[in-house]
């Protein structure tokens, strides 16, 4: 009998928590509660709940140039948008220094994702981010940070798709240029919580956006308040030991969202503008070009053109990019002879074909792929029978460039045209819609 | 990346304590909640391949598992469901799907590899989240399937008929990845949460991206190289030149006219200069080019085109063989009797200017001619159509009323192909004494 009364006990508390996660994710606004609910995101096969706790790490790289400094506030600004709109700017009032911090806390109704620059042109990459579907029809946060590489004034941007409003706020610290942890969390109470992840030195700066229905205008317990966009706050605290850590702060009762990012400074390495990997299978091509025009051909001389394309994707087993069109051709169906075989560009033979490298022959043309950051972030490479300079082909259906089995990264792309005539190459308009198509493997 | 629970022993209590009045509602829920997701197996080795990343591509083909490695089950199982679930992202709930996307006219549903062969059909009966218009939610059963997928073929599944997303509710527009959830299911109605028959076994998710439009655009321009001269050329194949570069000349000679014979160019006697007319063609029209000539009027009266002595009056007669008019041929082709006045002209291709290539053969003469420019029937010289033969057997013609008359085309690009104009003229007793011309404009066109 007992151990049927715990078996029957366990087998409610799951179906309480499953049941409470559904209840509190489409009954919120009626549910009062000083619970908090929580998951994991670790791995990418469990289909996570509505609220999502996660903690990541930043991406490492290695300058033994640096030099330990105290971490410190220096500026802040902010700003806040109503209505639709894709962008939101705020400007540091004193230049920003070579070495420092910023740290860009953005949020906005609608939207699921933000493009963070600058005016110095510093590399940002977002540390956390949350969609709460339960605040104001949905309300997307996240924290991006980049470590300044040239001093001077500097306004940042945040872009989105349309969006209802926009809230923005830039700090910026020194003493610190690396990600150590975060964690990001979302609830429904009078207390805004980011969730505790643990830290790993003894110096940090622990970092908080705290957002809710009700407005978020002071700050938790040992922590600074430092910028409010519209009724949304960061704030701050230093901490001298490693140690789990939160950052709470008093709201109305309403729904809420707690992001939070610690930094440190590393002597021996500087941190690298990189990717967060994410933890879910992962696949983002962007075709950077949108036209290629050869012009007039000419049989006694080659014309060239370039595109480019990205990919970044995390997969077990790599990924590839294919193309899947005809060579270009007229209204009235005449193809420009593709080149099935790899072979040199030959004026006045009629040819298409394309490699994924640097040449110099027919001209000083191209680019080899260009792993972003550097090499030890990424594999792309161009395929066998793309992949030797001055040496072009192209086949519908050929593999162009891609990974070995255990693809990460991004690799940024570029295609190198050519296209020669001969004397008699049937007249019109040529033209081709390349259809590139990448097939990771998970 | 660190994994992030919370655990606290107060926090256990009291829930549990708070489950107690939830006891006949959690019961109901559990079979709905208790899903069996959490402990589904992943599918392995997953991929997804579509013919075309276009946004708003239509019939475009879906691939899971690519040609040479497939995917793999992580679960031995009867599988009698599948499930196929587009959304914006790769986990979390609720999935958003990518606007524009559609399963709804899919097809095929081609399976390789897999152990048991039952065809899979599309489900439209709306169950267990299948959204019965299978628009961005496919589901595929097969009741009657009896043999259980292990877990080292490579599998492999192809749906045609697929509309990529729009991307109109993608912020990255229109370079956006989307993802196919997939789940097996060991029932035909995607039942989870049960016992065997009644859960969902598999899960996984595939990767894809829709990227902006890349086009390449070149131009051919048109190319026409026409001329007109003399040549001492007098076959198929002997080359008159590179090109109209080599071609000159503005007439020629065929002597002086005989009763006793036809003098056909090249007149090598009686003062001819021994020369042949020449046309040579160049062009890439993709759809070919006409040749005519127009015989150039001159003064005088009636039969102005023909061969004659300028300012000369003509009889309008054709049959008058006193006036200073050699009666031209006319329009269809015959040949001429020595004495019996006639003017003509006819044609043969020459090929010795063509660069031969592997795009491109130039044959004139022969049973299985390959020359692009065709004279017409009418000033053939030699053979037939489908035989022609280097000569003027077949007669000569001429329009001399000025009317623009083809004689030669080609149904697409020439290369230097030339025709040989040859004239002859023969004069009967009677045609008066002088010094006979005639002249025509040589008109080439191309359709581009």
């Amino acid at each position: 009998m007992k151990r049927v009364v715990i078996s029957l006990t366990l087998a409610i508390f799951l179906s309480f928590l499953s049941f409470a996660h559904v209840f509190a994710q489409y009954t919120s606004p009626n549910y009062k509660s000083e619970e908090t609910f929580f998951g994991t995101g670790g791995d990418p096969e469990i289909t996570s709940p509505g609220y999502k706790a996660q903690a990541s790490a930043g991406s490492l790289g290695v300058d033994p140039s640096a030099s330990s400094a105290p971490v410190a506030f220096i500026q802040g600004n902010q700003n806040f948008l109503s209505g639709a709109g894709t962008a939101i700017t705020s400007a540091f009032s004193s230049n920003v220094t070579t070495g420092h911090l910023l740290v860009v806390a953005v949020g906005s109704q609608g939207g699921t994702s933000f493009t963070v620059t600058d005016s110095q042109g510093n590399t940002y990459i977002k540390a956390a981010d949350a969609n709460n579907v339960n605040m104001s029809g949905g309300y997307y946060t996240a924290i991006y940070y980049a470590v300044v590489q040239g001093s001077g004034a500097d306004t940042v941007t945040a872009t989105s798709g349309s969006v209802s409003f926009r809230r923005l706020a830039i700090q910026e610290y020194s003493g610190a240029n690396a990600l150590d942890v975060t964690s990001a969390q979302q609830g429904v109470g009078t207390t805004v919580d980011t969730g505790s992840a643990t830290t790993r030195h003894s110096s940090e700066l622990i970092f908080g956006w705290m957002v809710s229905n009700s407005g978020v205008t002071s700050a938790g317990s040992g922590f600074t308040l430092r910028e409010t966009a519209g009724s949304e706050s960061t704030m701050d605290k230093i901490v001298n030991s490693a140690g789990s850590y939160n950052a709470t702060a008093p709201t109305g009762s309403s729904d809420w969202t707690g992001l939070m990012a610690t930094f440190y400074y590393n002597s021996a390495y500087l941190t690298y503008p990189g990717f967060l990997t994410p933890n879910e299978p992962f696949l983002e091509m962007t075709v950077n070009t949108s036209l290629v025009d050869l012009g007039v051909l000419d049989s006694t001389a080659a014309k060239t053109g370039n595109a480019t394309f990205t990919v970044r994707a995390y997969t077990d087993s790599g990924y590839s990019v294919a193309t899947v069109s005809q060579a270009p051709k007229t209204p009235g169906g005449d193809i420009l002879n593709p080149m099935t075989s790899q072979g040199s560009s030959t004026p006045g033979t009629e040819q298409f074909g394309i490699n994924l490298v640097a040449n110099t022959s027919p001209a000083t043309f191209g680019a080899n792929p260009s792993k972003q950051p550097d090499a030890t972030f990424a594999d792309g490479k161009a395929a066998p029978g793309y992949d030797s300079a001055n040496q072009f082909k192209y086949n519908a259906g050929d593999v162009l460039a891609g990974t070995d089995q255990s693809g990460w990264g991004q690799t940024t792309y570029t295609i190198s045209y050519i296209a020669n005539i001969a004397p008699l190459t049937k007249t019109g308009q040529y033209s081709m819609v390349h259809d590139l198509v990448a097939v990771p493997t998970y | 990346m660190s994994k992030f629970i919370l655990k606290s022993s107060s926090r256990i209590r009291r829930l549990v304590a708070l489950s107690q009045a939830f006891l006949l509602l959690a019961g109901t829920l559990t079979p709905l909640l208790l899903t069996s997701q959490a402990e589904a197996a992943q599918i392995l080795n997953r991929s997804l391949t579509i013919t075309s990343a276009l946004p708003s591509a239509t019939s475009v083909t879906y691939t899971i598992g690519d040609g040479t490695n497939g995917f793999k089950f992580g679960t031995s199982h009867v599988v009698k469901g599948m499930k196929f679930e587009v959304c914006t992202a790769a986990v979390g709930l609720p999935c958003t799907h990518p606007t524009g996307f559609s399963w709804a006219s899919s097809g095929g549903y081609t399976l390789t590899n897999w152990q048991d062969t039952t065809a899979f059909t599309k489900d439209t009966t709306n169950t267990n989240d299948c959204d019965g218009t299978n628009v961005a939610t496919l589901c595929l059963s097969r009741s009657g399937a009896s043999v259980s997928e292990n877990t080292t073929s490579n599998h492999k599944i192809v749906i045609t008929g697929v509309v990529n997303p729009d991307n109109t509710n993608c912020s990255s527009n229109p370079n956006c990845s989307f993802f196919v959830r997939m789940t097996s299911y060991d029932n035909a109605t995607y039942t989870t949460g049960g016992g065997a028959g009644s859960q969902a076994v598999d899960t996984g998710t595939v990767a894809s991206s829709t990227v902006q439009a890349l086009t390449v655009n070149a131009a051919v321009a048109e190319v026409l190289n026409f001329c007109i001269g003399s040549t001492a050329v007098n076959d198929a194949t002997t080359s008159p030149g590179a090109g109209c570069g080599a071609v000159s000349g503005t007439s020629i000679n065929i002597g002086t006219l005989d009763t006793t014979t036809t003098n056909v160019s090249p007149v090598n006697s009686n003062g001819g200069d021994n020369k042949n007319g020449i046309a040579m063609l160049r062009t890439n029209a993709a759809s070919g080019a006409t040749v005519s000539y127009d015989a150039i009027q001159q003064s005088g009266t009636n039969h102005k085109g023909t061969l004659r002595i300028s300012g000369a009056s003509c009889n309008a007669l054709d049959t008058d063989l006193t006036d200073q008019c050699i009666r031209a041929q006319g329009g269809t082709q015959g040949t001429f009797t020595a004495g019996q006045e006639k003017f003509g002209m006819t044609t043969d291709v020459n090929c010795g200017a063509t660069t031969a290539g592997s795009y491109y053969t130039c044959v004139s003469t022969g049973a299985s001619p390959s020359n692009h420019l065709v004279p017409d029937s009418n000033y053939l010289g030699g053979g037939t159509g489908g035989s022609p033969t280097y000569g003027t057997g077949n007669g000569f013609a001429w329009v001399d009323d000025g009317t623009v008359t083809q004689i030669a085309s080609s149904s697409t690009v020439v290369a230097d192909e030339a025709l040989i104009l040859r004239f002859a003229a023969t004069p009967s007793i009677t045609t008066p004494f002088g010094l006979y011309a005639a002249q025509a404009d040589f008109i080439a066109v191309p359709t581009y």
